[in-house]
């Protein structure tokens, strides 16, 4: 069973003049390398008290708005063919999200994209995709499901993999939100509501399954949990996450931002958590941890063990803005994570 | 920028009769093999008297222009007007009359996808009329004209070492050049990515994606008029042809049923989506793929040649008159293809 934090004292979310700030949720979740089963179904999930969640809507640009309330950020494209969501957040959350979603739009959901497995990003995948409507034609002869019911899912195979379980094994997670249609590598490519959308795998970085969606005319990007503005990454190593690839798609990012003026706006990217950035942010967070990866790149070379590499304190001058020590994801673990993530190498 | 100290040769005007060679723009009424004249003979004086320049709106900010010589890609917008290629020297006038027609504001960019005077003879008599964006490290505050961009091979080909006559006027030259990978702008709220395109038609192609407006404009590495033609003397090649038409693809994204989305403008021709170029690609790649069999069975060139290994795409590609006649074509893919290691 996933383990959450209680929500004492950490909720308020703090929300800036002009900016949305993603709530610091306690509830967030935590995959954290050493846990190893996927939790429970998410109807069986320990109920979160989710009464409190507020849904904040912040339009980004183009077609796009960014959706916070506890979990992951929520990508949503809205126009005339429907709507787009990236992500999904919580079960528990899905009316309010539904509802916020009908203030913007009330044409049917007609996808849902997945960045990764993790329940803070896909739990409201089954209710969402019940409310929708797919569209007929074109690629849905080649779903799983039945083409008229419910929105498509869309995720990398390694999404439905984990969801999913042989005949006969019990599946971590319930068949209706398992994604419909999955790729394997390189894009999958869409076209919807008059812009190109891609869906581009990032092999083995936050997990083995995590896919950056770019909205090509409102040149925004969803960046999933490779990349977030509050606490250092979390590598599931259990899931196949690495450090290194981590860096990689940050990078991939950056390749695929475009500034507008001096190093400022173009291209928006929404965080897995976090405030809305531009590729000046993206740039900063990908120095920080290409610096402490170097760092404890040498100390493995030079033998250090793990204890000693945390007395040295590779993370120390980023610790004030993006460590932790308390919550699911402290400094300790992020620096034990990649320490196994570095050792890992070839 | 002034010629820089490359040792790169410019081409000796003396090859006027091979393809790809390049001539300055006081000759450029003299017929090059090379390039595609498709709406006049192939007779030794060019009149572009009556050319007439036609405009077509494509999509966001994105025009095509065509006249003579090579398409010109238009992007107009609030902070002024870029242009991909600029065609001949003696059509800037019309050029800029059609420009006008479509914005009055000024011109700040040229971007060249690759040297051949039909799609860089009118650099130095547009850029004089532009006005570079003063913007970004590296501005030349001095520099009054519009900015051209290019591949630096573009800028070594048109310029020549400190005491050679170069090829081309200094103003023509490309004012910032990249090497690799690809070069940014942002202008008229959009992401534009020049992307260099290896070997290709030239060794100094580049593409040129509007992100927004979602429209590529290819060069000469994609055109609809003709078998694809490359300059081997000038570091072009079939292979990095192809790979440049993948490339293209791999932007490319269709809208609905394989139809719209994307547009590519070719450097001749009609306006096309993702699937002319896929149809394009496949008979590229069908070709070579023939051709080099043909070479590993250590075939001379006429024997390749009577093979006809283009035959079933003769009607729609092919030609037997003019600067880019199938038999060229063969050649040149042929001499591409035993030229690798």
């Amino acid at each position: 069973m996933r383990n959450h934090k209680d929500t004492k004292g950490t909720k308020a979310g703090r929300i800036n003049k002009g900016l949305y700030a993603a709530r610091l949720c306690a509830l967030g979740v935590f995959v954290v390398s050493h846990l190893i089963a996927f939790p429970q179904p998410a109807h069986a999930q320990q109920p979160q008290n989710f009464d409190n969640v507020e849904i904040h809507i912040l339009p980004v640009q183009g077609n796009v708005y960014m959706i916070i309330g506890a979990g992951g950020n929520v990508t949503m494209q809205a126009g005339d063919q429907g709507v787009l969501l990236v992500d999904t957040m919580y079960a528990g959350l899905s009316d309010k999200l539904l509802a916020a979603i009908r203030k913007i739009s009330n044409k049917p959901l007609r996808y849902i994209i997945d960045t990764h497995i993790h329940p803070d990003h896909t739990g409201g995948n089954e209710n969402l995709r019940k409310a929708g409507a797919t569209i007929a034609g074109g690629n849905v002869a080649g779903n799983i499901r039945d083409a008229g019911e419910g929105a498509a899912i869309v995720a990398h195979e390694n999404v439905l993999n984990g969801m999913s379980a042989p005949t006969g094994v019990q599946a971590p997670a319930p068949s209706g939100g398992w994604p419909t249609d999955t790729y394997v590598h390189g894009q999958k490519d869409l076209f919807f509501n008059g812009e190109a959308v891609q869906v581009i795998y990032q092999p083995a970085a936050h997990t083995d399954g995590d896919s950056i969606v770019f909205f090509r005319r409102s040149d925004v990007i969803s960046a999933g949990d490779i990349f977030v503005t509050e606490t250092y990454p979390v590598i599931d190593i259990q899931r196949g996450g690495s450090l290194d690839g981590i860096i990689d798609s940050v990078n991939r990012i950056i390749d695929l931002a475009v500034p507008a003026d001096k190093q400022e706006g173009g291209t928006y990217i929404i965080p897995g958590h976090g405030r809305l950035c531009d590729e000046a942010d993206v740039v900063e967070y990908r120095d920080m941890l290409t610096i402490i990866r170097d760092r404890i790149q040498n100390m493995i070379k030079k033998g250090m063990t793990l204890q000693q590499v945390k007395a040295a304190k590779p993370t120390s001058d980023y610790d004030p803005r993006w460590g932790a020590t308390s919550g699911f994801w402290t400094t300790d673990m992020f620096v034990e994570a990649a320490y196994q993530s570095v050792s890992a190498r070839k | 920028m002034t010629g820089n100290t490359k040792t790169q040769r410019h081409e000796d005007t003396k090859r006027a009769a091979s393809k790809g060679s390049y001539s300055r723009p006081s000759l450029c009424l003299r017929v090059f093999v090379s390039l595609c004249f498709p709406l006049l003979a192939y007779g030794q004086q060019q009149n572009l008297d009556n050319i007439e320049i036609h405009v077509l709106p494509v999509q966001g900010n994105v025009y095509m222009m065509v006249g003579a010589g090579g398409n010109i890609t238009l992007q107009a917008g609030d902070q002024g007007v870029l242009l991909v290629d600029t065609q001949f020297a003696p059509l800037s006038d019309k050029i800029l009359a059609a420009i006008r027609n479509l914005s009055n504001k000024p011109i700040r960019y040229i971007i060249n996808t690759h040297y051949h005077t039909d799609h860089t003879g009118g650099n130095e008599s547009i850029a004089k009329v532009g006005t570079t964006l003063n913007v970004g490290p590296g501005a030349n505050l001095q520099r009054p004209t519009a900015t051209i961009i290019a591949h630096e091979n573009v800028l070594n080909r048109m310029s020549a070492p400190a005491g050679v006559q170069p090829p081309t006027p200094a103003a023509a030259w490309p004012t910032d050049t990249y090497v690799s990978g690809q070069k940014e702008l942002f202008f008229n709220d959009e992401g534009i990515e020049v992307i260099h395109a290896p070997g290709a038609h030239t060794d100094g192609d580049s593409i040129v994606y509007f992100r927004r407006s979602d429209v590529v404009s290819t060069g000469d590495v994609f055109n609809t008029t003709s078998y694809p033609y490359f300059d081997v003397q000038a570091g072009g090649s079939i292979n990095g042809v192809i790979d440049a038409l993948n490339r293209i693809i791999q932007i490319a994204i269709p809208k609905h049923e394989q139809e719209g989305g994307t547009f590519i403008i070719p450097g001749h021709g009609r306006l096309c989506d993702e699937a002319d170029i896929v149809e394009y690609r496949d008979m590229t790649t069908i070709i070579r793929d023939r051709v080099d069999a043909m070479v590993k069975k250590g075939m001379t060139l006429d024997q390749v040649k009577a093979a006809r290994p283009t035959k079933e795409y003769d009607r729609r590609y092919g030609s037997t008159t003019g600067p880019r006649t199938t038999d060229r074509f063969v050649e040149a893919v042929y001499r591409s293809l035993s030229a690798k290691k």
